[in-house]
C-alpha cells in the first residue's frame, strides 16, 4: 500500500515502543557505536514500519467518551484534551477509564488507503 | 482491541524496523550485530516501562504515571550531576576555604622560589615577607581584606617597610593574597579595587631584578602583572579540579569569579564570563521560549504517558458535542498499552 517514497508521520515516535528505540538509540550514540544520521534512518524506518503495520495488522476497534476540556487544530493535527474519558473495546467489551487523556491526531488524508 | 494484541503488533514493528534498518547499516558500515542488541535493548526498555507503568496504575496514584517515560538510563545521568560536585567549588564560603590552604602555599612557593632564582639573596627578606604575610593571612581570612597594602601592622611587615625597594612586592603578594580571599569568597569585585588603589599610590618602580653584573634594573609593572597572573592561574586552576562535571549552572556561576582573578589584566575573558549569564537571564526571547517549552513539557508530563497517538478520519462539532472518527491509533493508558485500527469518539466540550 505505502510507497518507498511516502513520508510517514513522526508522531508514533512519542508512543512507548517508540520511546524505547529512541533510548536504545541514543544509548548507542552516547556510546559513539552509531551516527546520530543512521539513527535517524532508523527512526524512520520505524515511523514506516509502525505505520503499515497499525494500518494491516492490526482489525481492533474502539469508542469512547467523555467531556473536552481542551481542543487545538494546528497544521492540520488535532489535539484534545479530554477528561473523566471511558474507553470500550470491542472484543470482550472491557471498559478502560482515565481521568484524563491527550489525545494527538494526524490527518489521515496524506497517508491514503 | 486489546491490550493483548499489543505485544505482536510491537514485535512486528521491531522486527520490521530492524529489517529495513540493515540496508542502512551496511551503507554506514555498521555491524549488524548492533541490530540484535537494539532489539534487545529496546525490549529490555519496554519491559522495564512496562513495569514501571503497571507499579504506578498499582499503586492506583492517579498522577504517579507522571514518571513512566523517563527510562532508569535517565535516572542515572539525572543523578550524576549531584554527585559530582567538586566540594571546592561549592558557593558555601566553609569549604572553599578548606581548599583554599593549598592553594596558597604552592603559589607562595612558586612566589618564593621566583624571587630567590631572580634577585638571589636579596630577595630573601621578600620572602620571609611572604611567609610572614601568609601566616598571617592564614589565621583570620578576612582580615587582610580590610588591610591595605601600604600599613603593614605586622613586625614581620615593618621591617619590609625598611626596604623602600621591597614594598612593592610586598603589597604586590598581599595584593595577591586579597585577590585569592575574593576568589575564595567569590566576591568578583575585589580584585579590579586592589588594582585600582596600588595605582593610587603611585608606586612606579616595584621590583628591581638583579643582573649578572650587580646592576638593578627595574621589573615593569607587565612582568609583576605577569608573574601574578601566572599565580593567580595556577591557583584558580586547582581550584577548578577539572571542573568539567559540574552542572552547568554552577560551573558557570562559580567560574565567573575565578575567570574574572585568573584575567585580572584582560578585560575580554571577563566580560565574556559576566556577559553570558546575564545573556541568559535577561534575554527577552530565551525567557518566552523557555516559559512555553515548559508548558507543553509540564502537559505531557501531566497526562503522564496517558496518551492517544492516532490518525483522525473526521472530526466533526455540532455546537459543544465532538464527533471525531480515528484510526491506526496507539493509547497509552492506566500503564497499559492498546492499539486499534479504528475509534469513534464523542465528547462534549
Amino acid at each position: 500500500m505505502a510507497t518507498d517514497k511516502q513520508s510517514f508521520y513522526e508522531l508514533y515516535r512519542q508512543s512507548s515502543v517508540g520511546a524505547a528505540l529512541t533510548d536504545a538509540l541514543d544509548d548507542l550514540i552516547m556510546e559513539t557505536r552509531i551516527d546520530p544520521q543512521l539513527a535517524m534512518k532508523i527512526l524512520a524506518n520505524f515511523d514506516r514500519a509502525i505505520a503499515e503495520v497499525l494500518q494491516n495488522q492490526v482489525r481492533a476497534r474502539l469508542s469512547f467518551k467523555g467531556s473536552l476540556d481542551t481542543y487545538r487544530f494546528c497544521d492540520e493535527v488535532w489535539t484534545f484534551q479530554l477528561k473523566n474519558v471511558t474507553f470500550k473495546m470491542d472484543s470482550g467489551g472491557q471498559v478502560v477509564s482515565a481521568d484524563k487523556v491527550k489525545i494527538v491526531s494526524c490527518t489521515a488524508k496524506p497517508t491514503g488507503t | 482491541m486489546s491490550n493483548s494484541a499489543v505485544g505482536n503488533v510491537y514485535q512486528q514493528i521491531i522486527a520490521d524496523v530492524i529489517e529495513a534498518s540493515r540496508v542502512d547499516l551496511e551503507e554506514n558500515g555498521v555491524d549488524e550485530s548492533i541490530l540484535e542488541e537494539l532489539k534487545q535493548q529496546q525490549h529490555q526498555q519496554q519491559q522495564q516501562l512496562q513495569q514501571q507503568q503497571q507499579q504506578a496504575s498499582a499503586n492506583a496514584m492517579p498522577y504517579s504515571p507522571a514518571h513512566t517515560n523517563p527510562m532508569p538510563g535517565d535516572a542515572h545521568i539525572k543523578a550524576e550531576p549531584g554527585v559530582k560536585i567538586e566540594p571546592g567549588l561549592d558557593p558555601a564560603g566553609a569549604s572553599n576555604q578548606h581548599q583554599a590552604a593549598p592553594p596558597n602555599d604552592i603559589v607562595q612557593q612558586r612566589l618564593a622560589n621566583n624571587l630567590r632564582n631572580q634577585f638571589g639573596d636579596r630577595a630573601s627578606n621578600t620572602i620571609k615577607n611572604l611567609q610572614a604575610a601568609d601566616l598571617r593571612q592564614g589565621a583570620p581570612q578576612h582580615a587582610g581584606q580590610q588591610r591595605s597594602p601600604g600599613q603593614p601592622p605586622t613586625p614581620a611587615q615593618a621591617q619590609a617597610n625598611a626596604q623602600a625597594q621591597y614594598n612593592q612586592s610586598m603589597a604586590a603578594s598581599a595584593a595577591q593574597h586579597v585577590q585569592g580571599q575574593a576568589a575564595q569568597n567569590g566576591q568578583g569585585v575585589y580584585p579590579p579595587q586592589v588594582d585600582g588603589t596600588a595605582e593610587e599610590t603611585s608606586y612606579s618602580g616595584v621590583l628591581m631584578q638583579k643582573g649578572a653584573d650587580g646592576e638593578t634594573t627595574e621589573l615593569g609593572r607587565v612582568e609583576i602583572d605577569r608573574m601574578l597572573h601566572a599565580a593567580i592561574e595556577a591557583k584558580a586552576k586547582s581550584m577548578e579540579g577539572g571542573g568539567l562535571m559540574l552542572p552547568l549552572k554552577r560551573a558557570g556561576r562559580k567560574h565567573a569569579p575565578s575567570q574574572q582573578l585568573s584575567s585580572a589584566g584582560s578585560g575580554p575573558s571577563r566580560f565574556d564570563g559576566g556577559d553570558d549569564e546575564e545573556d541568559d537571564d535577561e534575554a527577552i526571547n530565551s525567557d518566552l521560549d523557555d516559559s512555553d517549552d515548559n508548558g507543553d513539557e509540564e502537559d505531557d508530563d501531566e497526562d503522564g504517558g496517558q496518551i492517544m497517538l492516532c490518525m483522525y478520519d473526521k472530526v466533526q462539532r455540532v455546537k459543544n458535542k465532538w464527533k471525531c472518527v480515528l484510526k491506526d491509533g496507539v493509547l497509552s493508558v492506566n500503564g497499559k498499552d492498546y492499539v486499534f485500527h479504528k475509534a469513534t469518539g464523542e465528547y462534549e466540550w
